[in-house]
């Protein structure tokens, strides 16, 4: 056994390069710019990305993951170079669980665009995209008895770098996503009375009019995004700013 | 990374060649991983491939010669060659079908059903290959027969 014993201290001796996976991204860029597959490739690398992202929601995959010196390896590289979810977050347990799995859907649109995004980013960028981040996170916001409001932030550190906010709100009663229609009064101007409010609060808020000056009034409302907080005010979120709507300004067409 | 490394240098016997199979493995690999059923399976299901990888690979190098068993009653008249028990001299002389063998059964630890999958033989072959390869390698086989077994 001597004998085996010797050869196999020699074998576990050997180390892979540290720089093999970026060697072989490397290797498939010039590969596919020579044979004509970027495009597959390039897929393929996505690929990886998308393998990322599983592993880090599902922590089962990624313990079986882990044990495999290969994959492990990859999956790391790209977990820590490309992408980072904060799972910590996600409300698991604030909810019932039809709510929880229709909210999870929700989530996992929001990680196949974060996807897709990266899939563009890898055909812009090619393999260099790989070495650049894109990071989400998921926010509670409010969790009160009748709402939970959530923040979802993906950011980019891709030149130019990008950072995109989506918030949900569900209904905890009914189990179903609000839309900020659905708080109002059927057949009110809801719109109305937020744009005069947001007028009359712009010129205080010289970033944001600055921003939306050029936007028709008349549209501004449905090209902003809203959250419900604590105490179940509307808050509308405009480009990082967010406008809390008082109570008494819309008391009257709220249901 | 290490182990999937070492397994393709046991084919390439250098370098540059085992970062090659590594990198074109782990492309079929991504191709492919709609064929995984069974993550706990995914060490065997990468090995497989990176062992089919490095076969193809050196073929087309024409560095890859595959020996029957005819040689194998030559090789064992070659008595110095394998008094020297270094792995580097192992894999540079040991036939192919019983080098892999001996790496995934005694520096890999792998199960023989494991190795029978790997290498898309049945349990016996696998056996056959390790007692000859131990055979050819002198190494005790009376002492390591609860590896064959």
């Amino acid at each position: 056994m001597d004998k085996l014993n010797n050869m196999k201290r020699e074998y576990e001796s050997i180390s892979a390069p540290e720089n093999l996976y970026t060697e072989a991204l490397e290797l498939f860029g010039r590969q596919s710019r020579g044979r004509g597959i970027r495009r597959k490739i390039l897929s393929l690398a996505a690929a990886a990305a998308l393998f990322a992202i599983i592993v880090n929601v599902c922590p089962g995959v990624a313990s079986a993951v882990s044990a495999v010196p290969v994959l492990g390896t990859v999956v790391d590289t790209v977990t820590s170079n490309r992408h980072k979810e904060n799972t910590d977050d996600r409300p698991l347990g604030l909810l019932g669980s039809e709510t929880e799995q229709m909210l999870s859907g929700q989530l996992d649109e929001n990680a196949q665009a974060v996807i897709a995004a990266i899939e563009e980013d890898i055909i812009a960028y090619g393999v260099e995209a790989l070495k650049m981040s894109v990071s989400s996170q998921c926010l509670v916001k409010s969790d009160t008895d009748s709402y939970l409001s959530l923040n979802v932030c993906v950011e980019s550190n891709l030149s130019p770098s990008s950072y995109s906010s989506e918030y949900y709100t569900v209904d905890k009663e009914k189990g179903v996503l609000v839309g900020l229609s659905d708080l109002f009064k059927d057949g009110c101007d809801y719109k109305a009375v937020l744009t005069e409010y947001i007028e009359k609060e712009l010129p205080e808020l010289n970033d944001v009019a600055a921003l939306y000056k050029d936007i028709d009034p008349a549209k501004l409302i449905d090209t902003t995004e809203f959250y419900l907080d604590e105490e179940n005010r509307v808050v509308l979120c405009m480009d990082g700013t967010e406008i809390v709507i008082p109570n008494e300004i819309i008391e009257d067409i709220l249901k | 990374m290490d182990s999937a490394y070492r397994f393709a240098y046991s084919y390439a016997k250098n370098k540059e060649d085992a970062e090659d199979i590594i990198s074109e493995s782990l492309l079929r690999a991504w191709k492919a991983i709609d064929s995984l059923r069974d993550e706990r399976n995914m060490k065997a299901w990468f090995f497989k491939i990176i062992g089919n990888t490095a076969v193809t690979y050196l073929k087309k190098k024409g560095a890859y010669i595959a020996m029957d068993d005819n040689d194998l009653e030559r090789l064992e008249y070659k008595e110095d060659k394998y008094n020297d028990y270094s792995f580097e001299s192992m894999i540079k002389n040991l036939p192919e079908k019983y080098k892999e063998v001996i790496v995934l059964r005694f520096f890999e630890d792998m199960s023989l059903a494991q190795i029978a999958e790997i290498l898309s033989l049945n349990e016996n072959t696998v056996k056959t290959r390790l007692y000859r390869a131990l055979k050819i390698l002198k190494v005790d086989i009376e002492q390591e027969v609860r590896w064959i077994s």
